[in-house]
C-alpha cells in the first residue's frame, strides 16, 4: 500500500516559538494510527498542517502524494477540537452543506445516524448542547467516504461513556482500506484500536512503532508512553 | 464548486439580512393599507419605519458583510471553510460575489424606500404625484437626448459597482491582514485602522490623479465630451474622472490578490 501520509523534515515556528523542528515520518495507509503527546507537544500544529489549515511551513508534506491543498482537502475528513458549525444550521442544513462539497459524503447514512444519536433534525446548532454539537460533527466526519480520517482530541473532556460511543461510532463508520489519525494524550481507552503510533514530544518525533512490535516488546502503550513522556504527564 | 460556495453564501447570509427586507415589506405592505383606508396613524409609523429600514438596510448590509467575512473565516467556522476542497481565491470570490449583491440590493432598497416615501408623502398631502415624477426626471432635462441619458445612468451604475468593489477589498484586506498572528492579539482595532489607512491613502492618491492625470467622461447639456483639462476648480456638467476609476478598479484587483496571498499563507485561525 502507498503512503497516505509522507512529512520530511517539517519545520513550524511561531514566532521565535518551534513547535515543530525538523519533524519526518511516513505511513502507509489502511490503518488506524495514534498520534500521542502531551497537551502542548505540537500534535494540533501537525495536524493544521495536514489538513491544509497552516501552509507558513518549511520541509515537505504530502498526503496520498499531494501537497495539501484543495486536492488532499477532497480526501480528508478532519474532526477539529472546536465546533466550527454556523449557529444558524440545523442538523439538515449541515448535512446539505456537507453533501454540497464532498462527493464522498453519505447523505443517506447521515440521515439515518442523525436518528441513531437522537439529534433533531430541525433543531438549531446554537439550541443544541456542547455534546450534542460533538455527536453532530462526529457524524459529519464518518459519513464520508474518506481516504484519510483525522481526528484531533476526539475523547478529550467527554465522560467515559461517551468516549466509548465516541470510539464505536468511528470503528463502526470508517471504510475499509481508510486511514485514521487520532490525536489523544489520553491513552488508556484507545490503545486497542491503534496500528501504529507516533508519539511526538517538544515539536519532535519521540516514537514512530507499529502497536505489535510495542506489545512483542513485553510493553503497553501507556508504559511506553510514560517511559518516553515521564509520569509527570497526565495519561488519563 | 464556486456556484455552490455562493449558494451556501446566499443561504447564511439570508438569515442576517434577509430580516431587514421582510421589515421592509411588512412596512410598504401596512403603508399601502394607510393609504387604502386613510388612517393617519399607521401611515405616519409606517412612513417612520420605512424610512429607518432604509437607512438600516445598508448599514445592516455592510455590518453582516464584516461580520460574515469574520466569523466564517477566521472565527471557529474557519476550521470548516478552510477544509472545504476548496481555493482561498474561490473562498474569496464566492464571498465578494455575495457580499457585491447584498451591498447593491441594499443601496437599491434604500434609494427605493426613499423615492418612494417621497412619492407617497407628496401624494398624502394632496400634490399631484405625475408632477412630482416631472419634477424629478427635470435633474435630467438638461441633457440633450435619450443616448445621453442611457450613457449618464451606465456611468453612474459603473461608478457604483466600482465603488461597492472596492469598499468589499478594502474591507476583507483589513479583516485579513488584523488575523494574522502579529495584528490578532490588537482584535478589532487594527482592522478599524488598517481600513482607514488604506481608505486614506487610497482617497488621496484618486485626488491626486484628479488633478494631474485629469482624463475624465464630462456630461452637459451640449452632449458628452471627453475631457483632458482639471475640472476640480471649475466644476462642469456631471465629470466621470477615469484616471481614478481604473486606479480604483487595479487597487480593489492587487487588495483582493493581497488578501488571497495572506489567506493562504500568514492567517492564524483561532
Amino acid at each position: 500500500m502507498s503512503e497516505i501520509i509522507s512529512v520530511n523534515n517539517l519545520r513550524k515556528s511561531y514566532g521565535s516559538h518551534q513547535v515543530l523542528s525538523d519533524v519526518s515520518f511516513s505511513f502507509e495507509g489502511g490503518q488506524i494510527i495514534g498520534l500521542l503527546g502531551p497537551n502542548g507537544s505540537g500534535k494540533t500544529s501537525l495536524i493544521k498542517i495536514l489538513t491544509g489549515l497552516i501552509h507558513d511551513y518549511s520541509g515537505e508534506v504530502l498526503i496520498d502524494g499531494d501537497k495539501p491543498g484543495a486536492v488532499t482537502k477532497a480526501k480528508v475528513a478532519y474532526l477539529p477540537e472546536k465546533t466550527y458549525l454556523a449557529d444558524w444550521m440545523r442538523c439538515v442544513d449541515a448535512i446539505e452543506y456537507m453533501a454540497d462539497f464532498y462527493k464522498d459524503f453519505n447523505k443517506e447514512k447521515a440521515y439515518k445516524m442523525l436518528d441513531t444519536f437522537q439529534l433533531p433534525p430541525k433543531q438549531k446548532i446554537k439550541t443544541m448542547s456542547k455534546g450534542m454539537q460533538e455527536k453532530l460533527q462526529l457524524l459529519l466526519v464518518m459519513c464520508r467516504n474518506a481516504k484519510l480520517y483525522v481526528l484531533d482530541e476526539p475523547l478529550g473532556g467527554v465522560d467515559p461513556a461517551a468516549r466509548a460511543f465516541i470510539l464505536d461510532t468511528i470503528m463502526k463508520n470508517h471504510p475499509e482500506g481508510s486511514t485514521i489519525l487520532l490525536s489523544t494524550h489520553l491513552i488508556y481507552d484507545v490503545e486497542k484500536i491503534f496500528d501504529s503510533i507516533l508519539m511526538i514530544g517538544r515539536g519532535q518525533v519521540l516514537v514512530k512503532a507499529r502497536v505489535d512490535d510495542i506489545v512483542a516488546a513485553g510493553k503497553t502503550i501507556e508504559d511506553l508512553f510514560k517511559e518516553v513522556f515521564g509520569y509527570a504527564w497526565q495519561v488519563n | 464548486m464556486l456556484g455552490k460556495l455562493i449558494k451556501n453564501e446566499f443561504k447564511a447570509n439570508i438569515h442576517t439580512i434577509g430580516m431587514i427586507y421582510v421589515v421592509a415589506a411588512a412596512a410598504v405592505a401596512l403603508m399601502l393599507l394607510s393609504y387604502l383606508v386613510d388612517v393617519t396613524w399607521i401611515s405616519a409609523v409606517s412612513t417612520i419605519v420605512l424610512i429607518a429600514t432604509g437607512i438600516l438596510a445598508v448599514v445592516m448590509t455592510f455590518v453582516s458583510v464584516v461580520t460574515n467575512f469574520k466569523k466564517t473565516l477566521y472565527g471557529s467556522q474557519g476550521y470548516l471553510s478552510f477544509t472545504l476542497p476548496v481555493t482561498s481565491g474561490q473562498l474569496l470570490a464566492a464571498k465578494t460575489i455575495t457580499s457585491f449583491c447584498w451591498m447593491l440590493l441594499s443601496y437599491v432598497v434604500a434609494i427605493g424606500i426613499f423615492v418612494g416615501v417621497y412619492l407617497y408623502a407628496t401624494a398624502m398631502i394632496g400634490e399631484d404625484v405625475k408632477m412630482a415624477l416631472k419634477m424629478m426626471a427635470a435633474m435630467f432635462e438638461g441633457l440633450p437626448d435619450g443616448t445621453t441619458v442611457k450613457t449618464v445612468i451606465a456611468l453612474l451604475a459603473l461608478v457604483i459597482f466600482v465603488r461597492i468593489v472596492v469598499l468589499i477589498a478594502q474591507l476583507y484586506f483589513a479583516i485579513t491582514l488584523a488575523n494574522t498572528r502579529t495584528l490578532q492579539k490588537l482584535g478589532g482595532f487594527a482592522t478599524v485602522v488598517i481600513f482607514f489607512a488604506v481608505f486614506i491613502v487610497m482617497q488621496v492618491i484618486g485626488v491626486v490623479l484628479a488633478q494631474y492625470v485629469p482624463f475624465s467622461i464630462v456630461v452637459t447639456g451640449d452632449g458628452i465630451f471627453y475631457s483632458t483639462v482639471s475640472t476640480m476648480a471649475n466644476p462642469v456638467g456631471l465629470s466621470f474622472g477615469l484616471a481614478g476609476t481604473i486606479f480604483n478598479v487595479f487597487a480593489a484587483a492587487g487588495l483582493f490578490w493581497a488578501t488571497a496571498k495572506i489567506m493562504n499563507t500568514k492567517v492564524n485561525i483561532k
